[in-house]
């Protein structure tokens, strides 16, 4: 063929191939391929700095603030549940976004605490809403208070106000939302202060050792949330979550699980006392179906709790009238209560259960919870306007959970990994070990999945299956968390100050300066 | 590992019962039906566990929604108890502690196969009863019961089976001094009061844990003993 000939045929070749018009005549097509163009690569990139453009800064103040939390939600924990939505809507995966890394600010977020590399909730929330860091297991007092600490005085002049209480304060109506108990870590560090988290209910006050004589202890988590002060209890519209039998006394019998009795050994009801000390038209509900009943036009203080402990995972939740709402359903309401404040509002909304399925090595049930996240962010995104709400998306602390391997695109991010094959048109096969075995891409590097021994062949487990526990490294009970940082996204007025790599207590000081506090 | 060690472990592993224990697994379908269509009797039980020169008193109360385990040598007892939407609720009692640690049905099925409930109230489930084969037939406390012999893993087996009861009056896995037993030697209809070690009552004054909070205390050390009898070793 004549050297100019051939050239025009690779040319027309070439462009043809550029088009995405006709694979290669000369090869068998790869049996992997993702679904996008060679010119959507560079459009996507395109519409990227377009997009980046067109951003700009809201530099006046919010008159409202969301502050969601993922517990324990890493970055790999955001990526496996990215991919998993994805799979789960008949992509490939890779390509989708939760509703949250559509927001235009993204920082990473240091969550050391004043005494721990790799923290726990208590003082990496603590962090989060009062500015300050603070010691391992406390809640919103500073990093003077020593351990077990149990007097009320010191306590109170330890005491770190929370961006909930100053929202309250300013004349704005605040809520809390949580599908771990109400009085766990991160719900209970907005509106409580103790040395201890564990001190939920006020047996475990009067059972400790370090309040034994003292005159004047401190009050227990629920207690604190029943006893607020006269601003903050007439602010706290709206409390949603798990825990109920923290809040009732051991002589009652629960209302759902009816040969249960409460763990209060004060004799105290405070799911009556919300009812009674809150004034016309406040409520406690403890299933769907009260929640349903809940009308926020009319409904002035809900107390809703719909586990004796913690609620269901997501991927277990009884969506009955006898069972529990949504984490999405219940931040769709809470706004729903809270907006009604024209000086505007406080919401905490946490997924708190990605943690436990974490620590159990339950992947799945920690990935299907990150994406109940995602569409409560979603909900709240669409039922605020971006002009006046900023909405900030983030964890606490991340797990040890790994995305491995070379997995091919779309490959089920539940399942073995297997790579691209080095032949097209050849079919993935999955990839195996040293020990000659396949394994998954989701991994663990401890907790209770850990292999004694010789490893299983998994070619024979349903690894994508609801209860399938990922493999291990170090044997533990428990998985534990992980102290890499975390990501912040963020959405509306002085978001822009979500910027680089942040302290975790900074992510106040961004809400504090957004509320023009 | 020393044969009367592996003995014990299997047996107590038959008996373990744990929120994730393979054993008794899911059951096959046909077994499922099977053990799903014959309703349990209620009863109480305490038998003998044998192992070389240590004798201890174990304990099996079955209701229709309440199983309790109770090994008199740890002082710890074991409570299964199906809820309102008949899930199943685990609970790990410690007498000596004062304190237990709850399993929600959520977490039970985090951390695992769902145990067989009828498996469970039947200590020997079906799927090792199915491997046995009938050698003869005994008295024991005035019952009828059928002699079943065979090898699992681990060793050989015999069951003294009471099928009217749907329990075992004796196993026996190894053999000789070496050999690992549980000895059935008192059958009620309905517990001593004496037994209460799971009642509402008693439970009334323990300390109460919820075990998806175990992964945040790890610095305790009961809840390291609980993390411990957890175990974390699968084989998959």
């Amino acid at each position: 063929m004549h050297q100019l000939v051939r050239k025009l045929v690779a040319a027309s070749v070439a462009a043809t191939f550029a088009a995405g018009a006709v694979s290669p005549a000369f090869a068998d097509a790869p049996v992997v391929q993702g679904p996008e163009s060679v010119q959507d690569w560079f459009d996507n990139g395109q519409k990227f700095i377009a997009d980046s453009k067109r951003v700009h800064a809201h530099p006046h103040r919010a008159k409202n603030v969301i502050l969601f939390v993922g517990d324990g939600m890493g970055v790999s924990t955001v990526t496996a549940a990215r991919i998993l939505d994805g799979q789960m809507k008949g992509m490939t995966g890779e390509e989708n976004r939760l509703a949250f890394e559509n927001f235009p600010y993204l920082a990473l977020s240091k969550t050391y605490s004043w005494d721990q590399q790799t923290s726990d909730s208590a003082p990496t929330m603590t962090a989060m809403v009062t500015g300050y860091k603070a010691r391992e297991g406390q809640l919103s007092v500073n990093h003077l208070t020593p351990r077990g600490e149990c007097s009320t005085a010191v306590i109170a002049a330890n005491s770190l106000p929370t961006i909930l209480e100053q929202a309250a304060a300013a004349g704005k109506s605040t809520g809390i939302v949580s599908t771990a108990r109400i009085t766990h870590a991160t719900p209970a560090a907005t509106y409580a202060h103790t040395s201890v988290r564990d001190w939920e209910h006020n047996g475990q006050v009067a059972s400790a050792a370090t309040c034994a004589g003292v005159a004047d202890p401190v009050k227990d988590i629920a207690r604190q949330l029943i006893e607020l002060s006269p601003a903050v209890k007439a602010s706290l519209k709206v409390a949603l979550g798990g825990g109920r039998e923290y809040f009732r006394a051991n002589t009652q019998f629960d209302p759902e699980n009816t040969t249960k009795k409460g763990l209060r050994t004060d004799g105290r009801d405070l799911t009556a006392e919300w009812v009674t000390t809150r004034g016309p038209n406040a409520q406690f509900v403890f299933d769907k179906a009260g929640f349903d009943a809940a009308d926020p036009a009319t409904t002035k203080h809900l107390l809703g709790l719909f586990e004796r402990s913690h609620m269901q995972y997501e991927a277990d939740r009884n969506t009955t009238t006898t069972g529990e709402p949504s984490l999405t359903e219940m931040t769709e309401k809470s706004i729903g209560m809270l907006k009604k404040n024209h000086k505007g509002f406080f919401l905490h909304v946490e997924a708190g259960r990605i943690d436990h399925a974490h620590h159990a090595g339950n992947a799945k049930r920690a990935l299907l919870d990150a994406i109940e996240l995602s569409k409560a962010v979603k909900k709240a995104y669409e039922m605020t306007d971006p002009r006046d709400t900023l909405i900030l998306v983030t964890a606490d602390h991340s797990h040890v959970f790994t995305i491995a391997g070379y997995p091919h695109r779309g490959n089920d991010i539940l399942g073995l990994t297997a790579e691209v094959p080095a032949v097209d048109g050849d079919s993935p096969a999955p990839t195996l070990a040293g020990d000659g075995m396949p394994y998954t891409t989701l991994a663990y590097t401890n907790g209770p999945g850990a292999v004694s021994g010789t490893r299983a062949d998994l070619g024979s487990v349903d690894t994508t299956a609801i209860g399938y526990m990922q493999q291990a490294v170090v044997p533990m009970g428990s998985e534990t968390h992980a102290g890499e940082d975390v990501a912040i996204y963020a959405s509306g007025p002085r978001a822009h100050l979500v910027r680089g790599t942040m302290e975790q207590n900074w992510i106040y000081h961004v809400m504090k300066e957004a509320f023009d506090f | 590992m020393h044969p009367t060690i592996r003995s014990a472990l299997w047996l107590l592993l038959l008996l373990a019962g744990s929120p994730h224990a393979h054993e008794p697994q899911t059951l096959p379908s046909a077994a499922t039906a099977a053990t799903a269509a014959t309703a349990l009797p209620p009863l109480a039980a305490r038998y003998q566990f044998q192992t070389g020169k240590r004798n201890s008193d174990w304990y099996l109360i079955r209701e229709a929604n309440r199983i309790v385990i109770y090994d008199a040598a740890s002082g710890q007892a074991k409570l299964w108890e199906k809820d309102v939407r008949g899930d199943i609720e685990f609970s790990r009692i410690f007498t000596a502690d004062r304190r237990l640690v709850e399993y929600a049905p959520g977490e039970i099925k985090a951390r695992g196969p769902v145990p067989d409930w009828n498996a469970l109230a039947s200590i020997v489930g079906p799927r090792e009863l199915a491997g046995l084969r009938k050698t003869g037939e005994r008295k024991v406390l005035g019952r009828n019961a059928a002699v079943l012999s065979g090898n699992t893993a681990g060793g050989k087996l015999q069951v003294w089976w009471l099928a009217q009861e749907r329990l075992p009056a004796m196993v026996q896995h190894g053999q000789g001094s070496k050999a690992v037993r549980l000895v059935l030697r008192e059958l009620r209809s309905q517990p001593a009061s004496e037994w209460n070690w799971a009642e509402p009552e008693t439970l009334a004054a323990y300390a109460r844990l919820d075990a998806a909070d175990l992964g945040d205390m790890e610095y305790d050390p009961f809840v390291q003993k609980v993390l411990h009898l957890d175990g974390h070793s699968h084989s998959h």
